[in-house]
């Protein structure tokens, strides 16, 4: 068996002549070790485990992992909350997200402009007249129809963004053609619900956030 | 409990595994959070807001910011 | 050219690979469950700090929901 398998030339024979010299000088030898195989087996006696059961090692391995994996999940998270958070409001701008109106001070049939975020928030307060007026306006004859009843939550207040639809002017109180507002940039006609009716604004004035506290109003 | 019964009971079947690897991110995150705002609150005392609050007289009624 | 009709003929019952109706019940269900369960805690540790989450599910743990109680004294709070 050993003998076969020297006279075969291996690769390593073929790069080293002198392993095939060796070895045939060996085959003409007649000593009996050749007989027997010249591998020592090692002796792996001092390392084999007294149980052998490998759930240790494994345990230990799959402990490893699932740290790895809590602390990547922690982390991406994190990371993830950071970008998020980051565009929400801070507690400066939260501070300022709110505004309070004090509405016994204003008469009937009067204008105010308060200042929420930035922007001017319009605020009448409606004589019947107007409410009746505002409710009396034939839908279709509306560019952007909404009723004065989805305008407003108590009729006699009108509550809205001084925001001219169209570019973003401020528009005038209690003139246009609609007795309502009007915008003097491009000539926008607003009516006393705060609906566009003529001009090139395309839609109404924007109604904000906000509810009646007593006599109290909180916009936003 | 051996080792076998640790494998058995958290690793063999892989959802149990990657649940508790969530679970335990979970419990991680929060004794981590508590843990560093401890230490920083212990590490910056007297100089947070809740501490400097109680030197300002009159700080406790009415107060006003700009 | 006859038919012949037979009672016996060989059906295949509806199924997914090897998934079918009575080993996703009776196999697959158990695991499946796990993995729910995995899967929601998972959501759970990447909503841990969105308020709407925190009101309603971790102020609620006992004991350990106390981390989410922020308390913020009156004269502090905004608004």
């Amino acid at each position: 068996m050993l003998t076969t398998f020297i006279k075969q030339p291996t690769s390593l024979q073929k790069v080293f002549p002198v392993l095939t010299r060796c070895t045939s000088l060996a085959h003409l030898s007649t000593s009996t070790r050749l007989g027997k195989s010249t591998y020592r087996t090692p002796d792996f006696g001092n390392v084999i485990k007294e149980e052998r059961n490998s759930d240790k090692s494994r345990i230990y391995t799959y402990f490893m992992v699932g740290s790895l994996g809590l602390l990547s999940s922690a982390g991406a998270k994190s990371t993830v909350e950071t970008f998020i958070s980051s565009m929400s409001a801070s507690a400066d701008v939260l501070a300022m997200a709110k505004v309070e109106v004090n509405l016994a001070a204003i008469p009937e049939g009067k204008n105010v402009v308060v200042k929420w975020q930035g922007k001017p928030v319009f605020i009448r307060h409606r004589t019947p007249h107007e409410i009746n007026e505002a409710n009396s306006v034939d839908m279709t004859s509306l560019k952007d129809p909404q009723p004065d009843s989805d305008r407003v939550q108590n009729p006699e207040w009108l509550i809205m963004l001084g925001i001219c639809t169209h570019l973003g002017c401020v528009p005038i109180g209690e003139s246009g053609d609609f007795g309502g507002w009007f915008c003097p940039c491009h000539g926008s006609h607003y009516d006393i619900s705060g609906r566009i009716r003529k001009g090139p604004a395309p839609s109404n004035l924007e109604i904000p956030q906000y509810e009646f506290d007593g006599d109290k109003l909180v916009v936003g | 409990m051996s080792f076998s019964t640790v494998y058995k009971v958290f690793f063999k079947r892989n959802s149990v595994f990657v649940g508790t690897i969530f679970l335990s991110a979970f419990v991680f995150q929060s004794v981590f959070d508590s843990g560093v705002t401890k230490w920083f609150e212990h590490h910056n005392k007297g100089k947070l807001w809740k501490d400097v609050k109680l030197q300002i007289p009159g700080a406790e009624e009415g107060e006003e910011e700009d | 050219m006859m038919q012949y009709n037979t009672h016996f003929g060989s059906k295949v019952s509806p199924h997914l690979g090897r998934l079918n109706f009575k080993n996703l019940f009776f196999n697959y269900s158990p695991n499946l469950m796990l993995w729910g369960g995995a899967s929601l805690v998972g959501v759970f540790v990447f909503v841990e700090g969105w308020p709407l989450f925190q009101q309603n599910f971790f102020q609620k743990i006992p004991y350990f929901g106390e981390h989410w109680k922020k308390e913020i004294p009156p004269e502090d709070s905004i608004n």
